[in-house]
Order: C-alpha cells, then sequence, then structure tokens
C-alpha cells in the first residue's frame, strides 16, 4: 500500500515512538534536544477507512512498521493532530486487547472547524496521521452495575466499556439515542445484547427518557454518559439525587459557561512550583501553562481548552478558579487538582505539585 | 505495607523452560501458584492448595493429566476441579481449587491472576526482541528481596550506570545525561537519552567488533510497558550502516510486597552468526544484573518502597514520576475508588 503524506507533515518527526526496534537511525539525530516530557506522538497509517452509517466513518490505525501499539484502557481517548492547529480528539471504539489496531469513529460536524470534514474528505486507507496519546479521563471504575446512556456519535467510548463490563461480570443496561436510526452506528451489535440495550432514534421515539432511567437513585451503580452538550447537562440535572461520584460524563466540547470566572477571581497571581522550587507571576493574559511552560517547568498540554484533562495538576496549597469542562463539581469544590491550560485563581498564591 | 502492585495485568509467571515434565510451585502476587504440563504440552496454573487441608500441590504428583495432592492423593484436572477421593467412592460435589488463565509465549509463561474475566481484554505485551527474527536473545531469573516497584524505578533511571556499573561505563560518560525526551501514554512511558560521542567500554567493543580509535554515538531508550514489564534498548551507531542494537527486558512479577521475581532478557541484532558475542553479552549482563540485585536489596533493607518513594525528585526522575501515576491510576480504577483516581 503506498502512503499518501498528509498530516503530520507539518509537524517536527516525533522522536520517540513505542518500542525502539525501529527507531530512527541514530546517526539523524542533531544536537541532544532540550530536556521534555510530552505525550507520545506517533504516525499511524490508516489501514481502514470506511462508512459506518449517514456522516460517520470508522478509521482502523496501525503502526506502518507493525510494531504494537500502546495499551488503552475504555474511555480512553487520542488526538489526531492533523495539523499544528488542527488537533481533535476522538474516542477508541475497538477492543483494548488488540494492541495491533486503534479505531475511532467521527462524526461530519456541519458546523466543522476543519476536523471531522479533513478526517471525512482527506483521509482514506494508506493515508498516514499524526496520533498523539492515549488518554483516559472518563476510566471505567470497578463497580458491580453500571447504567450507560449515549448520544449519537458518543457511543465511542461505550462500546469497550460495555466489552469490560461483560468481562467482568458486571450487569449493565446502555440507553442509546440518536436523531434517527439510519446515523446511529454499531445498532446492528448492539441489539445481540437484549433487552440490556435501549435503541431510541429520536425521530421514532422522541429524546431519552431520562426520568425512567435516572429518576431513582439506584445502590452500586455508576452512570457513564457520553454524547451532545445538551445530553450531558439533561443528564447532570437528572442525577442531582444520586450519590456524589456516581456519575461520569465525558465532554469534546467546553461545557457552556465553564470559562467564565469565578466571582472573586484575580487577574494577577503566583504560581509556587514546590518540587522544582519555580516561583512565577501568571499576568492577566497568559495562562498558568503558558507562563510555566516558559520556565521550563515540564508539564503536559493538548487542547488548551479545558476539556481534554492532560494539564490536569494537583494543588497543594490555594484557591484555584477552576474553568475547566473535565472535573465534576465535587471533584472542583475539593481544590486539589486543577487544569492548567484554562484554570486561575481566587487566592494570590497557588501552590502546585511541580 | 498496602500491595502496590495492580492485580488485572499479564505478568510473567515462569519461563517455558522452567515448566518441564514436573510440577513447579511458585508464590506470585502472594498468591500459591502451581504450573505444569498437560501431555498436549498446554500449560496449566492452578492454586497451589489442595482444597482438602491445604497442602501446596505443588509437592504431589502428575498421573497423566490429572494432579494429585501428595498429603490424601486427592486428583485435580486441568480447570481445578476436585475427580477423585482415594478414600471414599465418591467425589464430593463443587470441591475445585482456583484456575488461572496462562498464555504461553516463548521465552516466557504469562499469568492472569486478576479478576478472571479480565484476562480476555488484555494480551501479553508482544517481544519480538524474545522471538523474532534477526535478533539472538538470552536471560535468566531472580528472586530479590525488593519490591517490584524498586526493579521499575531502578531501569527508569539509568543515571546509576556510571556509579553502579563503572568497568561497563563507556569511558568518558562518567556523567550521564538525565534524560532528553519522556514520552506518556494512557499506560506506558518511553524515555530516550542521546549520548554524546565517547569510546567503547571493553563489552561493547568485544561485542560489537568495532575499533577502539575512535567515538561513537549511542542512544539509550525504554519503555514501561506494563507494570509486569520494562523494555530497554542500547544503540550504537558504529558508522558503518550496520545496526548495533541490544535490548534488555525486564519481566517484573511481583511474590510478595518485598520480594519480586526478575526475568532479565538481553538480545542483540548483529554479529548473529558469532556464538561468543551471544556468550560474552550474557555473561556482562548477569554481572550488572547482580550488581543491581545488590543496589536494589540494599535499598529495601534500608527503607523499603515507601521510604524510597518519599525522596527527593531529580531531573533524571521525570520517567519514574510518571509510571507512579499510571500504577496509582490502575490500583484505584481496579479498587473501585473513583475519588483516587485523580
Amino acid at each position: 500500500m503506498s502512503r499518501i503524506p498528509l498530516s503530520g507533515d507539518e509537524c517536527t518527526p516525533p522522536v520517540t515512538v513505542f518500542g525502539f526496534v525501529c527507531a530512527e537511525k541514530l546517526g539523524d539525530v542533531g544536537s541532544t534536544p532540550k530536556f521534555e516530557v510530552q505525550e507520545l506522538e506517533t504516525d499511524l497509517l490508516v489501514a481502514r477507512h470506511d462508512v459506518l452509517a449517514e456522516g460517520v466513518v470508522a478509521l482502523s490505525l496501525e503502526d506502518p512498521t507493525g510494531r504494537p501499539l500502546p495499551v488503552w484502557t475504555p474511555g480512553a481517548h487520542v488526538d489526531l493532530v492533523l495539523n499544528t492547529s488542527l488537533v481533535r480528539q476522538y474516542s477508541l471504539c475497538g477492543s483494548p486487547a488488540d494492541t495491533d489496531t486503534w479505531r475511532i469513529a467521527v462524526l461530519r460536524d456541519p458546523q466543522s472547524r476543519g476536523g471531522s470534514g479533513f478526517v471525512h474528505d482527506k483521509l482514506q486507507a494508506g493515508s498516514s496521521v499524526r496520533v498523539r496519546g492515549p488518554r483516559n479521563h472518563f476510566p471505567l471504575v470497578s463497580a458491580p452495575r453500571y447504567q450507560f446512556i449515549a448520544g449519537g456519535i458518543g457511543i465511542t467510548p461505550v462500546l469497550p466499556m460495555i466489552e469490560a463490563a461483560e468481562a467482568a461480570g458486571a450487569q449493565w443496561h446502555l440507553a442509546y439515542g440518536g436523531r434517527k436510526r439510519a446515523s446511529m452506528i454499531f445498532v446492528e451489535d448492539l441489539s445481540a445484547f437484549g433487552e440490556r440495550v435501549t435503541i431510541w432514534p429520536q425521530d421514532e421515539r422522541g429524546l431519552l427518557d431520562l426520568q425512567g432511567i435516572l429518576g431513582t437513585a439506584r445502590e452500586n451503580t455508576l452512570v457513564y454518559c457520553c454524547g451532545p452538550e445538551a445530553l450531558l447537562s439533561a443528564v447532570e440535572g437528572a442525577c442531582a439525587s444520586w450519590p456524589a461520584g456516581a456519575l461520569h460524563v465525558e465532554r469534546f466540547a467546553a461545557k457552556p459557561g465553564a470559562d467564565q470566572p469565578a466571582s472573586g477571581a484575580l487577574e494577577t497571581f503566583e504560581v509556587v512550583c514546590q518540587r522544582s522550587g519555580i516561583t512565577v507571576t501568571v499576568p492577566p493574559d497568559r495562562s498558568v501553562f503558558e507562563v510555566l511552560e516558559d520556565v521550563g517547568v515540564g508539564v503536559l498540554g493538548s487542547c488548551m481548552e479545558g476539556i481534554c484533562g492532560t494539564c490536569e495538576t494537583a494543588v497543594i496549597e490555594g484557591m484555584p478558579d477552576h474553568r475547566d469542562s473535565v472535573l465534576g463539581d465535587e471533584e472542583q469544590a475539593r481544590n486539589d487538582a486543577m487544569m492548567l491550560c484554562v484554570s486561575r485563581s481566587l487566592s494570590n498564591r497557588l501552590v502546585l505539585d511541580l | 505495607m498496602n500491595t502496590n502492585y495492580p492485580l488485572d495485568c499479564w505478568y510473567v509467571a515462569a519461563t517455558s523452560d522452567e515448566v518441564g515434565s514436573g510440577v513447579l510451585g511458585r508464590k506470585l502476587l502472594d498468591r500459591p501458584v502451581v504450573l505444569y504440563r498437560l501431555a498436549s504440552g498446554e500449560v496449566v496454573a492452578l492454586e497451589d492448595r489442595c482444597a482438602h487441608r491445604a497442602y501446596p500441590l505443588s509437592r504431589g504428583r502428575l498421573e497423566s493429566d490429572l494432579l494429585v495432592c501428595g498429603y490424601h492423593g486427592l486428583r485435580y484436572d486441568a480447570a481445578g476441579a476436585c475427580v477423585g477421593v482415594p478414600s471414599q467412592p465418591n467425589v464430593p460435589y463443587g470441591v475445585f481449587v482456583r484456575a488461572y488463565a496462562v498464555r504461553e509465549e516463548p521465552p516466557f509463561v504469562w499469568i492472569w491472576l486478576g479478576q478472571p474475566g479480565r484476562s480476555s481484554l488484555h494480551s501479553p505485551p508482544k517481544l519480538p526482541w524474545l522471538s523474532g527474527e534477526g535478533w539472538s536473545s538470552s536471560g535468566e531469573m531472580v528472586c530479590l528481596a525488593a519490591n517490584y516497584m524498586l526493579v521499575h524505578e531502578h531501569y527508569l533511571d539509568l543515571t546509576h550506570i556510571p556509579e553502579v556499573h563503572p568497568e561497563e561505563t563507556p569511558p568518558g560518560l562518567e556523567e550521564l545525561p538525565a534524560l532528553d525526551h519522556v514520552s506518556v501514554s494512557e499506560m506506558s512511558v518511553t524515555y530516550t537519552r542521546t549520548l554524546p560521542p565517547a569510546e567503547l567500554a571493553d563489552w561493547e567493543a568485544e561485542a560489537t567488533g568495532l575499533p577502539r580509535d575512535r567515538e561513537y554515538k549511542r542512544r539509550h531508550h525504554g519503555t514501561f510497558i506494563s507494570p509486569a514489564l520494562l523494555a530497554e534498548g542500547w544503540q550504537i551507531d558504529g558508522g558503518d550502516g550496520q545496526p548495533y542494537e541490544q535490548a534488555r527486558i525486564h519481566a517484573v512479577t511481583p511474590e510478595s510486597a518485598t520480594r519480586t521475581h526478575l526475568f532479565s532478557w538481553f538480545a542483540h541484532n548483529f554479529a548473529l552468526d558469532r556464538a561468543p558475542v551471544g556468550q560474552h553479552l550474557h555473561a556482562v549482563m548477569a554481572k550488572v544484573m547482580r550488581e543491581d540485585v545488590a543496589v536494589l536489596e540494599a535499598i529495601e533493607a534500608t527503607a523499603g518502597y515507601e521510604g524510597s518513594a518519599s525522596g527527593i525528585h531529580l531531573t533524571a526522575d521525570a520517567g519514574v514520576l510518571q509510571v507512579r501515576r499510571i500504577v496509582a491510576r490502575m490500583l484505584a480504577t481496579e479498587r473501585g475508588r473513583t475519588a483516587d483516581i485523580r
């Protein structure tokens, strides 16, 4: 298969790859690069590019030299680095036991800012694509019972979760909503599970009956939900009476209003990196992440919108002004962790575990 | 101390050679396990404890494909079910010992000691250096008195080489730089370090046959693949277009909180037609491993893992810190504690 160089070509080539048999020739390496901690980045081959349903394509990604891919767990996602300014997150929807292939499914978004259009129109079998990750901020915590709720393309992280729940012998039910049946992927595969899956196309049955599904809090049950913002907000509302920590949601866009400063947010504040012994001042026009990166404190980051969770950092002292969409209300209230890319400070001094 | 190893992970239980015609008993992850082969060659792993009086089944014997307890003669099949009791005609109903999922991928036998069904969600890591063409490999196993994370952390930060292995350190590299680059994914950490040009150490010269009167570039890199496995590579740029690569594979299996089975394998991809090169490298790596074991046992005896992990951090610890996060997350997820995941 000929490789069509497409995305990633504008980026610097990765220095490291998983495994090391086929690492680039040593002679090609220039002077010692500056020390960095980064997320794993590698160029993968699009082995398959299939249309799954109206407006949805699935990609199968493999290492071009056949090496095994890094391990991931259900709920994990990867970044496709389509070019330096076009980075999109997609959940892995294949089996975690398959270390040769990663699968993602991508919905064509009419309001696309370029990502889904690029994946649909420019990528094809044989293309190369830069992939970063995987990472997981939606991990499936061990539990006797799960209620899964998926809206549209939000079904993708739920598929490996169902495989894991089955393998662990847990009880589970999936409520899967979509605009119409023809736009919903994996419906046929899921029908094998009988009554444990409720397919709910909006044009046939209206909106998901969240009151019926979540109206009564159930013991020892965790709720996992992925889908459009309207569904996530509705599920958060319907779960208000559930025990704290029962609901887990995954967002691929910032929560509306999340980026608004809390009252008492400071424009300028001091950040102390306890382990590195470095103290910096964060000015109004810069993020904590940017300031720390400038002074060489090793921090990981990806989306810079407070949605991917990569830059999560433990807070030792001080009160963050949380503006992310990753941490739940109760997690934010603990004030023991923050996202450096968007969150700021309510106290003059934040001490971080960096 | 609480155990700090995840259960839901494929670990190396033994080498293929160790599971021969007899019965092998071994403590893995604080669980007694007995390993043996069926006539078909398939490896079986059972709980090493008779359901009757808890006598280790590994002290018994094989009778065709049945494992016979060496105390009162209870017979167990490969699924762990008791199928015969010599002193009575009927077999007690529903008596069994636990059977563990096993996969043999020479040179290793992998075992799943976690939640039974979850084994299908994971695969033992592939090790092309030990089974693939173009490589020659050998290794040995030791049981050392140290927590398994001490072993991982030792091989994640190789700035110890000049102090611990001075004879194997290339001249001029007595001060190893920290890491160039650490790459992190959900479950793995990869590090690389490019070394300034230096002359060959004796062992490198003998193995590669390269001339000693010049300096060579090297790259050292490694990957924490799972809590059960860490792989490292040492590449020498010979300037002659030949790849001079060596891989060290460390399969790390906790025996208990303070003891670890270490399966240390070594592979090279050059001079494959010269057997003495392989023997030489084996001897060098065996010496290096003995030196590593002495260091790790001294740390365990002094402070244990928790004491060691509470020490200060250096730049070279970047990989170690990332691995600690991964393992902490695995433990929290496994124990169902949402609050501790972050």
